[in-house]
């Protein structure tokens, strides 16, 4: 008898079937992951479990949670098993504390909500409770409220309410999301020692297959609020038998970041092609969800495939599931060719710009051409330029702002904040460079700064030996015809009330570039492997790959030298992330680019560029050739930050490099998410 | 009720427009169809319309013609609504109050919005000290209320229509430049106005390009809702004797005469305090229908 | 700041009125010369900013002027004024209190239940009928036809308990629809809070959902609503002016009415600026009181 049961649990909103029947148990002290990308209800099904649904949306089917069903017994009986024998952890740390309470008298609330503790001892129990979080100086955090915390402070607070009571079954949602991954690692591994120390049973819900594999021992995989595999990790890991689990794998261990295996950079990354449907959109499909951007799809594929045990302890729901030794990587690329053009596809489908995408043969496996001219490696990389051109370059760099309460960064306003301090940056002709940090690092200001967007308070920023701080508009559009950028939010980026072929030809006409602009906007869309109808569309029509398509088919309009990518792939979903990734590799070889790639994703970078700059607290840490820095850190900070990414099958806190401690990476990020 | 501008949201503003997650959300008609608010509001506010234009041209009775033979008569065939003390047709004085109302109403919100806008725009766009001026000047104007500056027009120029509309726009001057400020300020912190600027887009293109479109429902919501504050000032300020003089036909000016004469015909006070009720109700619900459709985070309110 | 630039505005703006107060005053059979030393001895030939220096310098030091009809120290009739429209405010805004806050988180709490809905129907409705339309209407219904409460005129505080009776209908008249105004900005607050991350991290711990609201959502609520009761107390005040029209009470709004129709400069100076003061130190105060509950902003000033 396993100490959680839930069994056909459907959650709808207005005739949508969000989480369409799901089962899924947890046993005493196991630790189970629930994986999918956004929209694949994972995260309402915990909120189901806990029938804290928000307005609007209601379940069906049982809940049993130590022999009672949760669905059927009174608010009062649930609130009394709430915090007390199940508790939960939500993503958003900032949100998820009352902005007008003290940190203290929320977290003595769970105490003596259940009367496990008298209010006079409540106090002294909280203490202990945030020390046990790993809080350094509990007394001072108790005063504090929450937004005078940091992001993982405030998490750990949430956390330390969580265990209060000693529960059974904590349900984590994405619980270091929100998060810096130098402090996601350290959540992650008081989370795990918590959790083995008490013997609680954890449900772990996250978009990243790392993080699971790091902590749990079982993982269900959600698509489109279906459970498509459940198995052990290392069996999903080893022998994925879904297709989607297995493109889920091959992505995540393609971009797993320090992997020990030599990376073909700009190489096609393996990607799943198209887009999830929309959850709504999603509960109208019939048979399988997944079967469109599926290579082993069926006529079969119309019947929607059950969650049947296929050998002992591993359960898919596929007609074609995969053969157990296939190597995941492999197993899709021979799926890519051959299978795709017998789906048959449903006439009135949501969004046929993705399919249309998805049939394009050869997309996933973009020509061998882009394997660059010249070779990067060969390229001298240090900031001495032997022949090749500056092409743009800032010398002592100094920004400092007021700070903010809107923004909300989490330190109290105290002083003016130094988003940069003294940065010197060049970037060579041809060159893909990376620039690598964390929140408050000040990578975001950079790129503000190198576009002529924001004047730094001190220092120079050089075009082509030209100065631009400080400019004039006019004087900038030499400039602005060359250095182009694309944003991070693919929505935020775009005006909603523009259609997509106004979007891509604005540059056009701002920059007073000649010739047929039509004809250039369908040049770009063909370019950026985007359908010619796409140009009548509105953004808000796109999935988050094709606005993010849309942006850099923008940025080149005007045929830049330079592309600046502010965290251009953080957005999007691991699958669709690999696909522009993919994009921005074909794109770079086939026009010439140089690129400043600002990320937080060391994996994408090794990826992408063969020269990073490492970023903490405006300041250069560590500066050099991809490989060198990524396999031979030297700066203890940047030691710390690889030590801290997730791996793929390596338990957390496994093989801790025993330079993770003397990182100068705290908790405590300056504030103002400016990075 | 208050003459004073009484929108919070439209103080305080604030809400940057729609950057919001949209994927998948039913159409513009759509939402409307489904928004209570929107449909009764407009259905209510189309008809008080309609009346305004009919009456231009065609009422029952003459609204001033005098017919001492006739006076308190109560609902009848003949007059549908019944006769005042002077035998005036009322639902033709109503009629012809929703002309003269809606009038006063429109222009004053117009004329409120081209000053407005433009120094909210000017004021998101010029941060800094012309900008911050800009603002303490609308917090200037905004400390007199309708009335007080309808009292002062008045104690200059006597009351009339011009009096009313004049002081109703001033009142809603800052009200435009604070919603249009907030509005603006949160599209221009927008990653496609990085964009824009990153491609050479000159600043006024950007503001008529992007930021106008993209706040443009706000602004119409915006307006719809001080017409309906308009039509209550208005009201309001013609029952002080601020407004429009006797014997013209307004609702305010009926309600006042009304009041004498409450003791022997009270329903002569029942019309007018319906149809005010009615008109402001439907510019009121239309407005918050409005920004239900526009909105769709606000969807549940 | 604010309120010295608005004196010089109220002053120049009522200075340049065309009307001569020495005519007006003696009336149209006065001799020319008569004018001119009326004129004179109301320090009426002085230029301009020599009068606003006088009359500025008046209210700094306590002397309100002197009314120029009734020859009366304006601080006096200020006063007796004072003593009628401010229990007249503060019982409106204890009567919209009690009408706000439990139909605000009524109609949010069962917002998805027909209950909700109506009080939400209720809600618009109260919105749309002015206050001194309801003023009329109460009387015709409570006064005339049931005879329950007096229904004008003001005994005087000598007499403790007319003075409040004759207070309570044009309070409930004020408070009924402000507080319909306010209701609004109460429902959608709750909602807000309803849809908190922090009140479902309060579900998540334990709390049953009413005691979840009360403890979490309670001081959530109240910072929003706050600023619009500061605003809504501004409205008060203008309200109360037309409010006591309608009940004939000799409050400032009466005072200020009359004042105009008699071209009374100073006394109308006066209340419009002191309506002006208590809009912008009404403003102030919530301001602080706003930082002081919301420890986000505390640290800013």
């Amino acid at each position: 008898m396993s100490l959680l049961d839930v069994e056909d649990l459907v959650i709808s909103s207005a005739g949508a079937r969000l989480v369409d029947g799901i089962d899924l148990s947890v046993g005493a002290g196991e630790r189970v992951g629930l994986i999918g990308e956004s929209g694949s209800g994972k995260s309402l099904t915990a909120l189901g479990v806990m029938q804290l649904l928000p307005r609007g949306l209601s379940s069906t089917g049982s809940i049993r949670f130590e022999d009672r069903d949760l669905a059927r017994i009174s608010e009062r009986a649930r609130s009394s098993l709430r915090g007390r024998r199940v508790a939960m952890v939500f993503q958003e740390p900032m949100s998820a504390l009352n902005p007008l309470m003290r940190v203290g008298k929320q977290i003595a609330e769970s105490l003596t909500i259940h009367k496990t503790v008298s209010r006079a001892e409540a106090k002294e129990e909280a203490a202990r409770l945030l020390a046990r979080v790993e809080i350094h100086d509990p007394r001072a955090v108790l005063r504090a409220y929450p937004h005078e915390l940091s992001g993982g402070q405030r998490q750990r607070v949430v956390l330390a309410m969580a265990i209060a009571n000693h529960p059974v079954l904590l349900l984590a949602d994405e619980p270091t999301t929100a998060l810096d991954v130098t402090v996601q690692d350290r959540v992650l591994r008081l989370l795990d020692g918590l959790v083995r120390a008490e013997q609680m049973a954890l449900l772990l819900i996250s978009h990243d297959l790392a993080v699971v594999s790091g902590i749990c021992e079982r993982v269900m995989v959600m698509y489109c609020g279906r459970v498509v595999e459940r198995a052990a990790v290392d069996d999903v890991l080893a022998h994925p038998r879904h297709p989607y689990t297995a493109g889920l794998v091959a992505t995540s261990a393609s971009l797993g970041g320090v992997s020990s295996a030599p990376v073909r950079r700009l190489q096609p990354l393996p990607t799943i092609p198209g887009t999830a449907p929309g959850a709504a959109a999603a509960s109208r499909i019939a048979g399988c969800p997944f079967r469109a951007r599926c290579g082993r799809a069926t006529p079969k594929c119309l019947e929607e495939p059950r969650l049947e045990m296929i050998v002992a302890g591993h359960d898919v729901a596929c007609w074609h599931p995969l053969p157990a030794f296939a190597v995941p990587f492999r197993a899709l690329e021979t799926s890519g060719g051959a299978g795709r053009t017998d789906v048959a596809l449903e006439p009135g489908r949501p969004e046929p710009a993705v399919l249309a995408q998805a049939a394009t043969p050869g997309y996933e496996h973009a020509s061998p051409e882009w394997s660059r001219p010249g070779g990067h490696a060969a390229q001298p990389v240090s900031s001495c330029d032997d022949g090749a051109t500056r092409i743009l370059e800032c010398e002592n760099l100094v920004k400092l702002y007021r700070p903010e309460l809107a923004r909300q960064g989490g330190e109290p306003p105290a002083g003016l904040i130094r988003a940069l301090d003294g940065v010197d940056l060049v970037v060579l002709e041809g060159d893909v460079l990376g620039i690598v940090g964390e929140s408050g690092s000040g990578k975001s200001t950079l790129a503000r700064i190198l576009l002529g967007l924001d004047r730094p308070t001190s220092g120079e920023v050089r075009f082509r030996a030209a100065r631009i701080d400080g400019s004039p508009e006019r004087a900038l559009r030499a400039m602005r015809r060359e250095v182009q950028v694309v944003f991070q939010d693919p929505l935020g980026s775009l005006d909603p009330r523009m259609r997509v072929r106004d979007i891509i030809a604005e540059p056009l006409h701002a920059l007073g570039v000649e010739g047929d602009h039509r004809q250039r906007v369908a040049e770009l869309l063909e370019a950026v492997r985007l359908s010619r109808d796409t140009g009548r569309r509105y953004p808000h029509q796109l999935s988050g790959g094709q606005r993010q398509r849309v942006a850099i088919a923008r940025a080149l309009a005007p045929r830049p030298k330079v592309l600046v990518a502010d965290e251009a792939v953080s957005a999007l979903d691991v699958s669709v992330r690999a696909q522009i990734l993919n994009l921005f590799a074909e794109l770079i070889g086939r026009f010439a680019l140089t690129v400043v790639f600002i990320s937080h994703d060391i994996g994408v970078v090794r990826h992408l560029c063969n020269r990073v700059v490492v970023l903490y607290r405006g300041k250069v840490v560590e500066e050099g050739p991809t490989e060198e820095v990524l396999s031979r850190p030297k700066s203890p900070y940047t030691q710390g930050l690889l030590a801290a990414i997730p791996q793929l099958g390596k338990q957390v806190g496994d093989d801790r490099a025993p330079t993770a401690e003397a990182a100068p990476a705290s908790d405590r990020t300056p504030a103002g998410g400016l990075g | 009720m208050s003459i004073l501008p009484v929108r919070l949201d439209a103080i305080t503003g604030a809400e940057p427009v729609s950057d919001g997650e949209i994927t998948g959300e039913p159409s513009v008609w759509h939402r409307w169809r489904h928004s209570p608010s929107a449909v009764v509001g407009s259905v209510i506010s189309a008809a008080v319309i309609v009346v305004a234009i009919v009456s231009v041209v065609w009422t029952p009775y003459n609204p001033l013609a005098i017919n001492m033979a006739a006076t308190f008569a109560g609902p009848s065939a003949q007059h549908l609504l019944g006769t005042d003390q002077y035998g005036r047709d009322v639902l033709s004085r109503l009629m012809s109050g929703t002309d003269a109302t809606l009038y006063a109403g429109v222009v004053s919100v117009l004329g409120a919005a081209a000053i407005g806008i433009p120094a909210g725009l000017y004021a998101a766009q010029r941060g800094g000290l012309p900008g911050q001026l800009v603002l303490r000047l609308a917090d200037l104007v905004y400390a007199f209320p309708a009335l007080l500056v309808a009292v002062v027009l008045a104690t200059d120029f006597g009351g009339s229509t011009l009096t009313v509309m004049g002081a109703v726009a001033l009142a809603f001057v800052p009200v435009f430049a604070r919603v249009t400020r907030s509005g603006a300020l949160g599209v221009l912190s927008l990653d496609y106005v990085s964009a824009a600027r990153a491609c050479g887009v000159s600043r006024t293109r950007i503001l008529r390009r992007h930021v106008l479109p993209n706040i443009a429902p706000l602004l119409i919501t915006q307006m719809t809702l001080l017409l309906s504050v308009a039509v209550l000032a208005d009201a309001a300020l013609t029952y002080l004797g601020l407004g429009a003089p006797p014997p013209g036909a307004s609702w305010g000016l009926m309600l006042e005469e009304a009041q004498r004469y409450m003791g022997t015909d009270p329903l002569l006070v029942v019309w007018p305090a319906v149809t005010i009720a009615l008109c402001v109700l439907g510019f009121n619900l239309l407005g918050d229908g409005l920004r239900d459709v526009f909105d769709p985070r606000r969807r549940d309110r | 700041m604010t309120l010295a630039a608005a004196s010089v505005i109220v002053f120049v703006v009522l200075a340049i009125l065309p009307g001569k107060p020495a005519e007006v005053i003696l009336g149209t059979q006065a001799t020319p010369s008569a004018v001119r030393a009326l004129t004179d001895k109301l320090g009426l030939d002085k230029p301009i900013w020599r009068q606003y220096v006088d009359w500025v310098g008046g209210i700094v030091s306590g002397h309100l002027g002197t009314s120029y009809i009734s020859g009366q120290p304006i601080a006096s009739e200020l006063g007796s004024a004072l003593e009628v429209t401010g229990p007249l405010v503060g019982l409106g805004l204890l009567v919209g209190l009690v009408v706000a806050v439990p139909l605000g988180v009524f109609s949010a709490v069962r917002s998805r239940r027909a209950s909700g809905v109506a009080a939400s129907v209720l809600n618009q409705i109260g919105i749309a009928v002015p206050s001194f339309v309801l003023g009329i209407l109460l009387i015709v219904v409570v006064g005339v036809e049931l005879h329950l409460l007096p229904t004008g005129g003001f005994t005087g505080w000598s007499d403790p308990t007319g003075a409040l009776r004759s207070l309570v209908l044009p309070a409930v008249a004020l408070g009924v629809v402000e507080g319909a105004i306010v209701g609004r900005y109460v429902r959608t607050a709750v909602l807000d809070v309803l849809s908190s991350d922090y009140l479902r991290t309060a579900r998540a711990k334990g709390l049953t959902p009413g005691r979840a609201l009360v403890r979490h959502g309670l001081r959530n609520v109240a910072v929003p609503v706050l600023t619009v009761l500061g605003l809504e107390l501004a409205g008060l005040v203008v309200g109360a002016v037309i409010i006591e029209n309608v009940f004939t009470l000799p409050g400032m709004g009466t005072l200020l009415l009359q004042s105009v129709e008699n071209r009374d400069l100073i006394v109308v100076e006066d209340i419009v600026l002191l309506v002006a003061a208590v809009v912008l130190v009404v403003n102030f105060a919530v301001d602080i009181l706003y930082h002081s509950l919301d420890p986000r902003i505390a640290r800013e000033r």
